[in-house]
This record gives C-alpha cells, sequence and structure tokens, in this order.
C-alpha cells in the first residue's frame, strides 16, 4: 500500500471520527429554543458527552446552533459569524422558525427570514416548537454521522 | 381625579385642544381625544400643571384606522398618581408620504423610544427633526405595520416565500 493510500484511508477517518465527537458550538441564542439548548448543556442531558463544548467565539467553534427566528436585520450578521468559523464547519437548523420561519411565516411577517437556509447552509434540520433535549441530542448524533460518512436516509427532490 | 375636571383644566390651558371625551375599555376609565396638531401644548399643561404633574409616559401606541392613525398616550403622574389617556387621528395622506405630528419628547424624555418605533412602522414624523432609525434595516422601503404595506418578494436577494413542502420540484433542494 502506498503511503498516500494509507494516508486518506486511515488517517482521514482519524480525523472525521476527531471531528465528530469534538464539535466546539457556538449559538445565536435568539428565541425560546437556547433554553432547550441549555437544558441540553445542562446535567441532566450533558451534551458534553458527546464531545459537544459551548464556544463564544466563533472562530473556535466547528458547529453554529441557529436556535430561533433571523430577522432581516441579523442576517448579515449570521453570516458573518458563520464566515468568521474556521472550515471544516457545520450548522445546526434548531426550531421551527430556524427551520422556515415557523409562526412568523413569510405570509404574516414582514421581517423575518424564511429559514436560515436562506442565508448559510444548513447541515441538519432539528424540527419543533421548541424541540425537546432528545430532538436536538438526536440532530447532533445525525451531525456526527453525517460527519463520518454515514447519512441517515433523507428526502430527496422527485 | 376625574376625567371632567381634567378635561376643564384642559380646555382652560389649551382652548379647543379637547374633542370630546369617550370611554375606553371594559372598565369605567374615560379617554380623551385632543386635536392633534395640540399634542404638545397638552403634554406642556398636563405635566406643568401643580395638582397634576403627569410626568411619565407610560406608553405611546399606534394603530390604523380606516385612512387614519390613532395615537394613544397612557400618562401617569409620580407624585399624585393621577392618570390620563389621550387619543388622536392623524389622517393617512397617501400610502408611502409620511405623516407630520408634534412631538412630545421635550416633555416626556421617555417618549422618544416611543415615537421612534412608530415613525419607522407606520411613517410618523414626530417633530421637525430628522427620522431616527434604528429598528428596520438600512434600505428599508415602505412602513411595515400600515395596512397598505405589501410584502416585496424578497429582501436584500432573500427570497421571501414560503419554503416549498418536501418532495415538490423546489423543496428538495434543501437536502441535496
Amino acid at each position: 500500500m502506498k503511503s498516500g493510500a494509507f494516508y486518506v484511508s486511515t488517517v482521514g477517518k482519524l480525523l472525521k471520527w476527531a471531528r465528530a465527537n469534538s464539535l466546539w458550538y457556538t449559538t445565536t441564542g435568539s428565541s425560546c429554543c437556547a433554553d432547550e439548548v441549555l437544558n441540553a448543556a445542562g446535567s441532566r442531558y450533558d451534551l458534553e458527552r458527546f464531545g459537544c463544548i459551548p464556544q463564544v467565539d466563533p472562530r473556535q467553534a466547528d458547529l453554529l446552533i441557529v436556535t430561533g427566528v433571523v430577522s432581516y436585520k441579523v442576517a448579515p450578521h449570521l453570516k458573518a459569524v458563520y464566515d468568521a468559523m474556521p472550515s471544516p464547519k457545520h450548522v445546526l437548523a434548531l426550531g421551527a422558525c430556524a427551520n422556515c420561519g415557523g409562526m412568523f411565516a413569510p405570509e404574516y411577517s414582514y421581517s423575518v427570514v424564511p429559514g436560515v437556509d436562506r442565508i448559510i447552509p444548513v447541515d441538519v434540520y432539528v424540527p419543533g416548537c421548541p424541540p425537546r433535549p432528545e430532538s436536538i441530542m438526536n440532530g447532533l448524533i445525525a451531525l456526527q454521522e453525517k460527519i463520518n460518512g454515514n447519512s441517515r436516509p433523507h428526502f430527496k427532490a422527485q | 381625579m376625574e376625567t371632567a375636571a381634567l378635561i376643564s383644566k384642559l380646555n382652560k390651558a389649551v382652548p379647543g385642544a379637547v374633542l370630546q371625551k369617550a370611554r375606553f375599555g371594559r372598565g369605567g376609565k374615560h379617554a380623551i381625544w385632543i386635536e392633534a396638531r395640540s399634542i404638545a401644548a397638552v403634554a406642556e399643561a398636563l405635566s406643568s400643571d401643580p395638582e397634576l404633574r403627569l410626568d411619565w409616559l407610560e406608553n405611546l401606541s399606534v394603530a390604523q384606522l380606516d385612512e387614519a392613525l390613532l395615537l394613544t398616550y397612557f400618562v401617569r403622574s409620580r407624585q399624585t398618581e393621577v392618570v390620563a389617556v389621550l387619543r388622536a387621528t392623524l389622517a393617512l395622506k397617501s400610502e408611502d408620504e409620511l405623516v407630520d405630528a408634534p412631538s412630545v419628547r421635550t416633555v416626556w424624555p421617555m417618549a422618544v423610544p416611543f415615537e421612534r418605533e412608530a415613525s419607522e412602522l407606520f411613517g410618523i414624523r414626530f417633530g421637525k427633526g430628522k427620522r431616527e432609525t434604528g429598528i428596520l434595516p438600512k434600505g428599508w422601503r415602505g412602513f411595515p405595520l400600515r395596512k397598505s404595506y405589501v410584502f416585496p418578494q424578497e429582501f436584500f436577494q432573500i427570497a421571501h416565500s414560503r419554503p416549498s413542502p418536501v418532495g415538490t420540484s423546489d423543496g428538495g433542494s434543501r437536502d441535496a
């Protein structure tokens, strides 16, 4: 076996494993889903056992958790936070508002972006209003599986 | 203090400012409807009267009636416990034209954030100073809380529309 092949296969797997199990995250606590992230990070659910450690600086974060409403005024700042994160970086859209605008649907709200994926690429969508900590953990595990190359089945365009 | 006594004081201080007394809400309260152009003079009179000393603007709310904006001032005194509700209407000229109203920020400094918010969302120019912005993003067009406001199709190159259901021609793109 050539040394290059060994590096790509084995070291690549090791890197993926390391990245998947050390998802340091920063959040945009813009609504009540942020409380559920706090619950998930607390002692009962203990996100740190998945390697998820909260960070305040996006430059030290691998994962951006968007927890709630994103208004058009905030959108450029959210993009700036995402751009400040070093690659490889991931985004978790948490709750109905971050996924699609939620109760602030574009028919009723003039100021809310109908889904954070209009601004930055999203890796995992966690539904709920707000999602329970179990859902958040499920989303993080789905992201870890995706980083490891084992994406769950999902809907595709027909 | 009874509303009738309040009105009689106002009639002496600012003649012609009071239009009528009307019931306010389900309780026994009353609102005093005043001429919109006399708002500042009425505020000054209520604030400087030694028996009233209405020195605290609790809230300023704005609502749109058919072709007019309804301003409601909730005023309270921190010394005499007197409360008052003042109401005035501003006629709308057109859908996208600013409406002028006197500012009360010199009498009640806490009116600044209320007036700024009403100015941005309803298109009211309070006083003769420059309109301040802070709530809406820069470059925003229109007054979003007016009934005539039509949502544009996109803001800052972000499509303002509901995502298509998963499985339709557009809906799966986010999973690609």
